[in-house]
């Protein structure tokens, strides 16, 4: 049988947040162990002149060579139960942790207008194999600008500081998903076939101030066993 | 809706042949409304003749409806304009072969699964679709005819070499975007029309093929 190659991501920049990346990145390691990938921190700026969050779109070059790649903001703890994703999501299909509704959120243009599905997909996590890497394809036909005033943040989003800069990922590789129309499921509908619960697997918040979420990755790893 | 129908022509291509058919095709885009185009200078004057076709995406990047016809299509007057049944965000061509059957296959291909080897000397696109027109932009020329399969049909004398690499490019384009796609074939049975014949179209030898159009039009009861 041919040996996948799979490389983790996580981006980096500037060593963001190390109290919570010192609870993250262990068990991110030994998730990459358990499957046999690489783990790869991406903590070089390629894009300078675009939101830090853009740094994410570096994997396009970075799986020319990997079957697999799975990228997680470095904020995201991976229970070592969680089996190997990538033999459960089909190679022509990307995948992330769900989707929500655009309706509202991005203005649309004939990428989205075509495509149809009205998806915008979450993007703290995404899976793609080499034959859908476009999901993180650069930007080549929008200025930054153009792109930031195509997307409007919810008030929810707004409420806890959220700004376009900060959500031009999510934007871009609905973009490309559309654009592309590649095939799309959810981590949580593959989880969830498996007959396994995303919250045993996965554990990830936004919007929370830095104290708050370190205290509360580690009550969830006092829930998962790994602290007492 | 701004549309335009596009054919090729260079050299004067089969006078004797367009003498016949661009009347026909001239009444069909004044009666849909759409301006009619012949493209007749080379762009990419490095690749197979019928490459020019993918000029389309940029001449056509102003337009809401693009339609190419081969130069030799005969199209029936009582031909209704597509443009009315065919959704926006669906690409047309007339009918379809099985990709694997043509082509090598690559991670276009691959992901797409629908296997999709268009035939374009009839195809229609919205401007949500213009790219199925898109030039190559990642792989040489080189490495295109590389990627397609000589057919036991590809092999008469009279054809020029890399003569397919237009049904290569548009067919990737396809599978690259995943636009959604329908034959000709299969919208005229959607709509309950299949066996009229709207479009003659046959890829026979020059001198054969004037010959069959006119019996074509005898039958159409034109001449």
């Amino acid at each position: 049988m041919v040996k996948l190659k799979k490389t983790i991501f996580t981006l980096n920049i500037d060593n963001y947040n190390r109290e919570i990346t010192d609870l993250t990145y262990p068990f991110m390691k030994l998730y990459a162990d358990k499957i046999d990938a690489d783990f790869v921190e991406i903590n070089k700026r390629k894009f300078p002149e675009y939101p830090v969050i853009y740094e994410k779109f570096q994997i396009y070059e970075m799986t020319k060579d990997v079957d697999w790649g799975l990228f997680f903001d470095c904020d995201v703890l991976i229970n070592p139960k969680l089996f190997d994703i990538t033999e459960v999501i089909p190679m022509d299909t990307v995948s992330s942790l769900g989707v929500n509704s655009l309706e509202g959120h991005y203005d649309l243009d004939e990428y989205f207008w075509r495509d149809g599905r009205r998806m915008s997909v979450g993007s703290c996590m995404t899976f793609a194999s080499n034959l859908c890497r476009e999901m993180w394809k650069p930007i080549d036909d929008l200025t930054l600008p153009e792109i930031l005033s195509r997307f409007h943040p919810w008030r929810n989003e707004e409420l806890i500081g959220y700004t376009p800069d900060y959500l031009i990922d999510d934007y871009l590789i609905s973009r490309n998903v559309a654009k592309y129309h590649l095939k799309y499921r959810s981590l949580r509908e593959f989880l969830k076939e498996s007959g396994v619960n995303d919250f045993d697997c996965i554990y990830h918040q936004f919007g929370l101030p830095k104290e708050e979420k370190v205290k509360q990755i580690n009550e969830q790893l006092k829930t998962w066993g790994y602290k007492k | 809706m701004k549309k335009t129908i596009f054919t090729l022509n260079f050299d004067n291509y089969a006078p004797e042949i367009t003498a016949i058919t661009y009347p026909f095709i001239e009444r069909y885009a004044k009666k849909i409304g759409a301006e009619f185009k012949i493209i007749t200078k080379r762009v990419f004057p490095e690749y197979p003749l019928t490459y020019e076709k993918f000029q389309i995406y940029e001449l056509g990047a102003d337009n809401d409806w693009n339609y190419y016809i081969d130069s030799d299509c005969l199209v029936h007057p009582d031909f209704f304009d597509i443009t009315e049944v065919l959704p926006e965000d669906t690409v047309l061509s007339f009918n379809a072969d099985f990709a694997g059957g043509r082509f090598h296959y690559d991670e276009y291909f691959k992901r797409d699964g629908r296997n999709i080897g268009g035939n374009n000397f009839f195809t229609v696109a919205s401007y949500l679709t213009r790219e199925i027109w898109e030039p190559l932009k990642d792989i040489t020329l080189e490495e295109a005819l590389k990627n397609i399969k000589i057919i036991e049909n590809d092999k008469l004398g009279w054809r020029s070499d890399g003569w397919e690499i237009d049904d290569y490019v548009i067919s990737r384009n396809i599978a690259k975007y995943g636009f959604k796609f329908k034959t000709f074939i299969s919208l005229l049975n959607e709509i309950g029309r299949l066996g009229e014949e709207y479009i003659y179209h046959e890829v026979i030898p020059r001198e054969d093929k004037i010959k069959k159009i006119n019996e074509r039009l005898q039958f159409w009861k034109y001449l």
